[in-house]
């Protein structure tokens, strides 16, 4: 069955043609030949710049808080996938142990009943980028389960909020890390707020577990965490070896509350795509219907909107 | 009809108002991009030389049968030590009168300095250069060493009859056809003419290697085909100047590191100095074998070829490769032949003792002093004479870091007692007092010193330096950017846009050649090297650092200067370390900014290049090692080590040794180190004249002062005791200002012992007690017997130090009787304490802990930062010592205390960004509603 031919406006300003609008869409596009001088103007603009405004930023907001959770259990459930089978191989061991890891590479598993993480895979590096992915391990200290202090940091709200529950840990609740080097036990020593003291010093050859992500105040909490909150843990019996090597600053992207600004150069990239899709899905209407055109630009607007909201997100504090 | 142009004219409109939205994003787009895009002399000049010999030289022809004089030359050569030599020592050897060298390479030990025409050859040899000396103890050329076998092995590459074969002095079997050839011959020896001449090299168990091309005929452990970088050798054919003087470091080894050569205390060894003169030829070779006699038809050639008197001209460079065209007759290659052989000048030397007879001959359980790398040298000299001497004890030190070896000596009291670190060396007083019972006793006067291997304009090492502060400051703090990529990443990054301009490195700052005057500066046309840009120096925690970062404070022009005021000619200081505060005990690497320098290593992990050019290593004795052999180890080099070219295989290494006649190292050694493997070390600015220039272009004005014994004397002359920590401290302060400490050399440490008055076994207790009262007596003998000071280490019994001596006694007696009294600076003793919190409140994260001598502990201790606060900057709270304010008091002094540190968690700012969320949604929401009603209005 053939579609109907295009509705035809012709575009007589003196004579507008009054149709019935059944749907929102097809009254703002009626509207721009019905509409004379620079008043008329200045509405369609503000119209459509304002539908515009609304859509990107509310798919962002419903983008952060729904489907990033989505991508970030695709992306655990993948680097599950492989970390397991890094730690099962017996030679050669790929699992890493130490040393300048690749950004984004599984390094270890972490389980903390109380804390709702099971079998969450952390991975290399704490960017905003990284910390897409899960909890992410800074990488100027040690791995855990080694001596020294180990620093991981996680979401608290964003791409499934991991360490959301950091603040209900109570002292001496247990956390199993397992790396490459074997299954490492911490006991949850305390949750620090800011204003808090700092937990005793370590002695040689004793390990620490901190865990950084970001705590909100009052009504808007969840929506707006910006104070870091920490979980200090301490390692029960003896570390296992550090291959050293490892890198002694990390880059200010990756310091705990701050964004990623690298990633504005593929924001830059992204934004002239998502105004192709919607001219693409605009013309297509154009051409061909209403149908048609949303049945191929969507999935293309889709895809363009996911890429700048993904990006875009990497520009927020990577604690939230 | 529905035609694309009517269509388009119908939606004309729509399309404009799609295009100007379009590019209004665009432009958005590129705005924000836009807005996103906006880096004494030691012991050299003092002493006389130890060794001074001068021999005639000759060349005489022997053609038909009459003598025919080419040339004689009397050459003088002085060595400046050769007594109680240690393994990897430098001597430094000087000559005159010898032929200038033509053909010139200036890597003396490479594997091509050989080929130069008329060099001096230096090579270590075993036995005594004695003909009445019993033959098995003679010296020869079988018992000298080289690092190559094709140094000692000779093919007949032109003809058969080369230049050693018309040799006069050789006896008739050295001039045979192939002379020295294993039989039976292994088949890879096998080499297209035959004729050749094999010297065997004698090893000291008696195994005789044969040697031959690239050593098919039997190599010894110690010796390679190739010569490795890593690997450097000592044998040295040194360049003549044109005026015939000339001068080498040559590194002797002993039997430690070179087991064939042997060379031990009880081995006679010897330094052989070559001058060589060319062959004197004896083409007829009547009396010979007619098979040994050249025939008529290659005589002339054959002559011609002996007799020459070089191709290069004096000074000329030489090409290096395989086809070298230099003569024979008078190339280093035939340093073995008779006549060249004959004209040898030989310097015996003796090797000291080293501590490995103590694995051998007792001493009991050793006793170990955990601590400074800078008493090293002493510890090596004295542990002989300890281990040895009957009523003392076999003294071991385990190298550690100052810092963390206090650290662990305030901590380890169990129940009462030390059962781990039991004392240590430190370079400088602790950051705060010790609260147990310990004793630092001053041992030795030594210091660091800013070591350089820096060759000028003319490829000659430049043998004095200046550097004042700021220069030192600008080193460490990583504000040259080093190369023009980086200045121009720099100068792409907003926060670098003032430093951009920097100079690449000191070469090319001005200030540099104030102080060091341009005609003997390197030649900045030349390829650059990443090592000129910063200063070599520790990694780990130490008091070193502390004092270096002391004296960089003191100066108000580079404390200005840190704090970000530019300097006259208008280089800034790094962004990342602007107003760092300083003395700090490690430095910090604080520039994170990665630059691609299209290097996949640095790449794949977007690794901070400036850190990587800083390379800091833990241990200082490999800075000295590096200096020795002119090794940079800035971590630029990406290496394969599997073959495999991809991300988990390729690895960062060190640059590697650089190419002599263009080198730039600058290091941070001990005197000690500098003294025995002979390190320049550079003058350091002591005091500015009120009315000195700003912008100056000379010293005037300045006081420089290099390190010898009246520089260090004046220095420690100057220390005020400190009642609080019970000890001395330098005030660095004071040096600039006081009219005394103009000629006092600012890197002066005292070494102290410390040492607890309770808690030790009274075996423990009386062998320290034997090591203060030896450092307080006959330890201050300067020498270089066992048991002796070394050079690089001033006498605490010289003048005016007496005070230092004898709180040394104090504390022996105190140390032996373990009641638990200190003695005070100032006087008295003091007696069991019970105050608040241990001191020395550093790092113990990263897991480096002790290191036992010579070996390298590659973790990072900058992990410490992350023990409470990871977000804070690194140089605050995790070196500083925890005030009241943190852990409880301790009931009694040795009861280990739970230390926090001071402070609170601190707050991170979000910033604006953290408000997103709820305000793009309530954009959102706004827009929506601000649509619908906008569409609402504009209907008709």
């Amino acid at each position: 069955m053939t579609a109907a031919p295009p509705q035809v406006y012709p575009f007589v300003p003196t004579n507008p043609v009054k149709r019935s609008a059944p749907s929102w869409w097809s009254r703002q596009v009626k509207l721009r030949i019905a509409v004379t001088g620079p008043p008329g103007d200045v509405r369609i603009i503000v119209t459509w710049v304002s539908a515009v405004l609304a859509l990107v930023t509310l798919w962002f907001v419903f983008f952060a808080t729904v489907l990033s959770a989505l991508q970030e259990g695709h992306n655990q459930h993948n680097a599950y996938a492989a970390f397991r089978e890094q730690l099962t191989q017996l030679a050669p061991k790929t699992a890493p142990l130490g040393g300048v890891i690749t950004p984004d590479a599984p390094v270890a598993l972490i389980n903390a009943p109380s804390l709702g993480l099971k079998n969450v895979v952390i991975v290399e590096g704490t960017a905003a980028g990284d910390l897409t992915r899960g909890p992410g391990h800074q990488r100027n200290t040690p791995l855990p389960g080694q001596a020294g202090v180990s620093v991981v940091l996680g979401r608290a709200t964003l791409y499934g909020g991991v360490f959301s529950q950091l603040s209900q840990a109570k002292p001496g609740d247990p956390i199993t890390v397992t790396t490459g080097q074997g299954e490492a036990r911490y006991q949850v020593e305390d949750v620090r707020h800011v204003g808090d003291p700092f937990p005793p010093q370590l002695k040689n050859g004793e390990g620490q577990l901190t865990l950084i992500s970001a705590e909100g105040g009052h009504w808007y909490n969840g929506w707006r965490p910006a104070r870091p909150l920490y979980l200090d843990a301490k390692l029960q019996g003896s570390a296992f070896p550090n291959p050293g090597g490892g890198l002694s600053v990390v880059p200010q992207a990756e310091k705990p509350m701050h964004g990623d600004p690298g990633v504005l150069f593929s924001l830059v990239l992204w934004l002239p795509l998502l105004t192709l899709a919607g001219v693409l899905v605009v013309w297509l209407q154009q051409r061909w219907g209403r149908w048609q055109a949303w049945l191929i630009g969507a999935p293309v607007a889709l895809a363009a909107l996911w890429g700048v909201s993904e990006t875009a997100a990497q520009l927020l504090p990577n604690l939230m | 009809m529905n035609s694309l142009g009517f269509r388009l004219h119908r939606s004309h409109r729509l399309a404009k108002l799609q295009a100007v939205l379009a590019i209004g994003c665009l432009s958005a787009a590129c705005a924000l991009s836009g807005a996103v895009f906006g880096r004494h002399q030691v012991a050299r000049a003092d002493t006389p030389a130890a060794f001074a010999a001068s021999k005639t030289v000759t060349r005489t022809n022997l053609i038909n049968g009459v003598d025919t004089p080419v040339e004689s030359r009397t050459v003088a050569v002085t060595a400046d030590v050769t007594q109680s030599l240690k393994d990897r020592q430098g001597v430094h050897i000087s000559w005159s009168g010898a032929h200038p060298t033509g053909g010139v390479v200036y890597d003396n030990t490479s594997q091509y300095a050989v080929d130069q025409e008329y060099p001096v050859a230096i090579l270590q040899c075993r036995g005594v250069d004695s003909a009445t000396a019993p033959a098995a103890q003679q010296l020869t050329p079988e018992t000298c060493y080289t690092q190559t076998p094709n140094q000692r092995y000779l093919p007949a590459i032109r003809g058969n009859f080369p230049p050693y074969r018309l040799d006069r002095y050789a006896s008739a079997a050295d001039r045979a056809y192939s002379v020295g050839a294993p039989d039976p011959l292994p088949d890879s020896c096998l080499f297209p003419n035959g004729a050749d001449h094999w010297v065997h090299l004698l090893a000291a168990d008696g195994t005789d290697y044969a040697g031959g091309y690239n050593g098919c005929g039997g190599l010894s452990p110690d010796q390679s085909s190739v010569i490795n970088a890593l690997n450097p050798p000592s044998t040295t054919f040194a360049t003549t100047r044109t005026d015939g003087t000339g001068s080498a470091d040559f590194i002797v080894q002993n039997a430690e590191s070179n087991a064939t050569l042997g060379c031990s205390d009880t081995v006679a060894c010897a330094i052989v100095v070559i001058p060589i003169m060319g062959i004197s030829c004896d083409p007829a070779a009547t009396g010979l074998p007619a098979a040994d006699q050249p025939p008529a038809v290659e005589l002339a050639d054959d002559t011609a070829a002996c007799t020459s008197t070089g191709s290069f001209g004096a000074g000329l460079p030489g090409v290096q490769g395989n086809d070298f065209p230099s003569a024979m007759a008078v190339s280093g290659q035939l340093w073995w032949s008779a006549s060249n052989w004959r004209n040898r000048i030989t310097i015996p030397i003796t090797m000291a003792q080293t501590a490995a007879v103590c694995e051998v001959s007792g001493g009991g359980t050793p006793e170990n002093v955990y601590g400074s790398e800078y008493m090293l040298q002493l510890t090596q000299q004295w542990a002989p004479k300890f281990c040895l001497d009957p009523s003392l004890f076999s003294l071991q030190q385990v190298q550690t870091s100052e810092v963390q070896a206090k650290n662990l000596l305030a901590n380890g009291v169990t129940n009462g007692q030390y059962l781990g670190v039991k004392a240590v060396y430190q370079a400088g007083p602790p950051a705060a007092a010790f609260s147990n019972p310990v004793v630092q006793a001053p041992t030795a006067v030594t210091g660091f010193g800013i070591a350089f291997v820096i060759d000028d304009a003319k490829q000659h090492q430049v043998t004095s330096l200046k550097l004042d502060a700021r220069l030192l400051a600008k080193l460490l703090t990583m504000s040259y950017p080093a190369f023009t990529t980086i200045s121009d990443a720099w100068s792409r990054l907003p926060k670098y846009q003032a430093q951009a301009k920097n100079p690449l490195d000191i070469v090319r700052d001005p200030e540099f050649r104030a102080l060091n005057p341009a005609a003997v500066l390197p030649d900045t046309t030349i390829n650059q090297v990443w090592a000129s840009s910063t200063l070599f120096a520790m990694s780990s925690d130490s008091d070193v650092m502390s004092a270096l970062t002391s004296y960089i404070n003191a100066d108000p022009d580079a404390r200005a200067w840190l704090d970000g005021r530019p300097d006259p000619w208008g280089m800034v200081i790094n962004p990342y370390y602007k107003g760092i505060k300083l003395p700090v005990t490690s430095w910090p690497l604080l520039d994170p900014t990665y630059v691609d320098i299209q290097n996949n290593c640095i790449s794949d992990g977007k690794l901070p290049i400036m850190p990587l050019i800083a390379a800091p290593v833990s241990d200082p004795s490999i800075i000295a090692f590096n200096m020795q052999y002119g090794i940079s180890n800035a971590q630029v080099n990406c290496v394969l080590p599997t073959g495999v070219d991809d991300a988990n295989s390729r690895r960062l290494a060190g640059e590697g040794r650089e190419q002599p006649g263009i080198r730039f190292l600058l290091g941070l050694v001990g005197l000690g180190d500098a003294a025995r493997f002979q390190l320049p070390i550079a003058e350091l600015e002591t005091q500015k004249a009120a009315g000195a220039a700003d912008k100056f272009t000379d010293d005037i004005g300045r006081s420089f002062v290099a390190p010898t014994d009246a520089s260090l004397q004046s220095a420690v002359k100057l220390m005020d005791k400190d009642p609080t920590l019970n000890t001395w401290t330098m005030p660095y302060a004071k040096l600039r200002t006081d009219a005394t400490a103009a000629g006092a050399y600012p890197g002066t440490l005292l070494m102290s012992t410390d040492v607890p008055t309770i808690g030790l076994t009274s075996t423990d207790a009386g062998n320290f007690a034997k090591l203060l009262n030896y450092a307080a007596g006959p330890g201050q003998t300067a020498g270089t017997a066992n048991g002796d000071l070394p050079a690089g280490y001033l006498p605490l019994t010289a003048d005016g130090l007496t005070e230092f001596v004898d709180f040394t006694k104090r504390a022996a007696a105190e140390v032996a009787s373990q009641k638990g009294r200190v003695p005070l600076v100032n006087g008295g003793y003091s007696s069991l304490t019970t105050s608040s919190p241990a001191g020395g409140g550093g790092n113990s994260g990263g897991g480096s802990g002790a290191q036992t001598t010579g070996s390298n502990n590659g973790t990072s201790s900058d992990t410490g930062n992350g023990l409470s606060n990871p977000s804070s900057s690194p140089t605050s709270s995790g070196s500083s010592a925890p005030t009241a304010g943190g852990g409880a008091s301790r009931p009694s002094a040795l009861a280990t205390a739970q230390v926090r540190l001071a402070g609170q968690t601190k707050s991170l700012g979000a910033g604006w960004l953290a408000f997103a969320i709820p305000a793009l949604a309530l954009l959102g929401l706004v827009s929506a509603a601000g649509s619908v009603w906008a569409s609402g209005v504009g209907r008709r």
